[in-house]
């Protein structure tokens, strides 16, 4: 392999990597919270996708900056998410996290399956918000809308842990799961907590549709099932309620799969897949775990 | 505590594969409703009951999924032909079972039989279909053990008319296919070839293995053959394997829905060779891409742009009736098929099964796709149209003929 190949597929594995870790931190959001696997989030994804597609031309129509449309984006995915925890996921709360799994499974497969009827089947290309130029790096095509998708990741994951270690709201977050009942003693309002928890990860899936979207513009119904697979087995790999572990997850996860492909294209999603079973055997708790109770 | 987070997290990975297993086959399934436009009645005022001299037809198509287009161009054109047909001379009138429907075979192979059994137990004459080879292959198995007369349209995998003598097509094969993009590249000069292809596609494994069998012999070589599958959206990894192994040629036999994708990665990684596919790339969504596709070429069964009488002849009034989103290939292809079994029936002189048999046998045709006889397969052999895109747009390029370059 020769050097700029390589790097080549360095930078290539960070870009996958980096929108794996923005869609695992919003998993990792909402399970350090209520231990509770949103498997709709990818599907969040897609309505972000969505909303951004129909948005951008109706800013540009408008002589309206067309970045607003992340914000409508941000919005709308930020409703969904509460209005789906209210509904559906609230209810079942109590009946154990076998329940609150299925239920999110099954919110999953309506949210693809509503967007197939609301949206139609057809894939559509996206326009795009921010086109970067490429540059040309020691030989090496180095599209520097990879080193935003990054940076962004990197600011995510900073303010999250800002947020969770120093506001009110974060250290209530941190103590729910922790324990409930003395939550609810020392004045948490335990439903609000869970509700704000949903309505940052819902903004961090339309954060990561964005990105998703300058790399890959297209958007389709079921386009988060498999972005959304992959992003959990970051946010597992990583440590799953970590936020710096679905950072670290998110970036290995990309990198191994471009460099999989890059010899043998066949393989990749066995790889992925088997990166799963193998870490769920030997350090369940995922390469930053430590012991349970520390999460988030 | 910590066995506890690991069975949930098992059980959470267990139930993840079940539906990365099944969430493309239930968003495939559950659209039923497709907004197939205004279809007349296609018997014309004959009487829908058997007459000897009205030819029942049901017809399969995609109306779901990322191939939907395609089914809305077959439904229009098999709505025209037969309406063309009834209301001319021909002693022969063309009666669309189903309703006039096209019926949704979902480009899926279980739908597909599905389909047919729906359409047999309105007894037709003959079916028309499907568009793709995976999905027209049991059909045909099964049109074969039934006797049934099938008229494939896009289906191009050698393999389709090998089933049986009353399986037809009105398409070139995929070896066609692959061989007419060696020729094209060969008369281009092009030398050192990549190739990515979708390992879980059949059509797009035959394209691939024609096109590498008849680029050899063309002297062209191949530096790269990468997988893909027809779910991936990630093509960085391929296409930088491309860039280093200094190919100028780039073939992607595969289906329309990645195409801006791939040709976006391609472009990414700094590759400007030409990139070619074969008739999946048609009616591609081009928005966004217009720049990146340049020098890009794909074969097709013809071109709108065409000057030949039959294909203006057809361009036109479909055009005027349903505008051109859904003029592609598919509708050209159906349109043909349906022209097809109303001359076989004047040949067999009768609108059954055995007759319509018979006069499709080695048959000589002129419509959209050219003039062709098909040989004893039931295949015929027929000149590629070689299309590139101008700013986003389909261009026709040229039509290669099996013996060189016509015009």
């Amino acid at each position: 392999m020769t050097f700029s190949l390589f790097f080549q597929s360095l930078i290539n594995g960070l870009n996958q990597g980096a929108i794996y870790a923005l869609i695992a931190l919003g998993y990792t959001m909402v399970y350090g919270i209520i231990r509770m696997i949103n498997f709709a989030h990818g599907d969040f994804i897609m309505i972000g996708a969505y909303t951004m597609f129909y948005t951008i031309p109706l800013m540009a129509n408008a002589g309206m900056p067309v970045w607003l449309s992340v914000l409508a984006a941000i919005i709308v995915c930020s409703v969904v998410g509460v209005v789906v925890e209210v509904i559906a996921y609230k209810p079942v709360r109590q009946a154990g996290s076998m329940s609150a799994l299925i239920t999110a499974l099954a919110m999953s497969l309506f949210l693809e399956n509503l967007a197939m009827v609301l949206f139609g089947a057809k894939p559509q290309n996206v326009q795009k918000i921010f086109d970067l130029p490429t540059i040309n790096f020691l030989g090496v095509a180095l599209p520097l809308n990879v080193i935003l998708t990054i940076l962004i990741g990197v600011i995510m994951m900073a303010g999250l842990q800002i947020f969770i270690k120093k506001t009110k709201i974060g250290k209530a977050m941190r103590s729910v799961p922790q324990d409930r009942d003395a939550s609810i003693l020392v004045g948490i309002n335990v439903n609000r907590v869970i509700t704000i928890t949903f309505a940052i990860g819902s903004a961090l899936a339309a954060v990561a549709a964005l990105m998703y979207c300058t790399k890959y513009p297209r958007v389709t119904n079921d386009m988060g099932s498999m972005m959304g697979l992959k992003a959990f087995i970051a946010a597992v790999l990583g440590g799953i309620g970590i936020i710096p572990g679905a950072m670290l997850g998110g970036i290995l996860v990309g990198l191994i799969e471009i460099f999989v492909k890059l010899f043998a294209p066949g393989w990749y999603e066995a790889i992925t897949y088997a990166i799963l079973i193998v870490i769920l055997l030997v350090k369940p708790s995922g390469i930053l775990g430590k012991n349970v109770g520390e999460k988030v | 505590m910590k066995k506890e987070l690991f069975s949930l997290v098992l059980t959470v990975a267990m139930s993840a594969s079940l539906i990365a297993g099944c969430s493309s086959s239930a968003q495939q399934g559950a659209a039923g409703g497709s907004k197939s436009s205004e279809t007349k009645a296609a018997s014309g005022g004959t009487d829908p009951a058997k007459d000897g001299k009205t030819i029942k037809v049901g017809v399969i198509c995609s109306l779901t999924g990322g191939s939907a287009i395609y089914g809305e161009g077959a439904q229009n054109a098999i709505s025209m032909a037969a309406e063309e047909i009834n209301s001319s001379d021909s002693e022969y009138k063309i009666e669309i079972v189903n309703g006039g429907k096209v019926v949704d075979d979902a480009s899926d192979a279980k739908q597909a039989i599905n389909a047919y059994n729906s359409l047999m137990k309105e007894g037709p004459d003959a079916v028309v279909g499907c568009f793709f080879s995976s999905v027209t292959l049991p059909i045909a198995e099964q049109a074969s053990k039934d006797n049934m007369l099938l008229l494939a349209t896009g289906a191009t995998n050698k393999d389709v008319t090998l089933k049986g003598p009353t399986v037809f097509r009105d398409c070139f094969i995929d070896p066609y296919q692959g061989k007419m993009a060696a020729q094209f590249a060969k008369e281009k000069g092009w030398k050192k070839a990549a190739i990515i292809y979708a390992k879980d596609d059949d059509y797009s494994n035959g394209l691939k293995d024609a096109f590498i069998e008849n680029a050899e012999e063309a002297g062209i070589e191949i530096v790269y053959t990468g997988e893909c599958t027809t779910k991936d959206t990630d093509f960085s990894s391929q296409t930088s394997q491309v860039v280093a192994k200094g190919a100028d040629f780039l073939f992607y036999p595969c289906f329309l829905d990645t195409v801006p994708l791939l040709v976006g990665a391609a472009r990414d990684a700094g590759f400007d060779g030409a990139i070619m596919g074969g008739d999946g790339w048609d009616g591609a969504d081009t928005k966004g891409f217009e720049d990146k596709l340049n020098n890009c070429y794909f074969t097709n069964h013809y071109s709108s742009e065409d000057t030949a009488p039959a294909v203006s002849n057809f361009v036109s009034k479909y055009t005027e009736k349903y505008g051109t989103e859904s003029l592609n290939a598919c509708a050209a292809l159906y349109y043909d098929a349906i022209y097809m079994l109303a001359e076989a029936a004047q040949n067999g002189k009768a609108s059954d099964t055995s007759s319509l048999v018979k006069g499709m046998t080695e048959m000589t045709f002129t419509g959209v796709g050219g003039t062709f006889t098909l040989d004893k397969n039931g295949d015929p052999e027929k000149s590629v149209a070689i299309n590139t895109f101008d700013n986003g747009k389909v261009k026709w390029l040229m039509t290669l003929s099996p013996e060189g370059t016509k015009k």
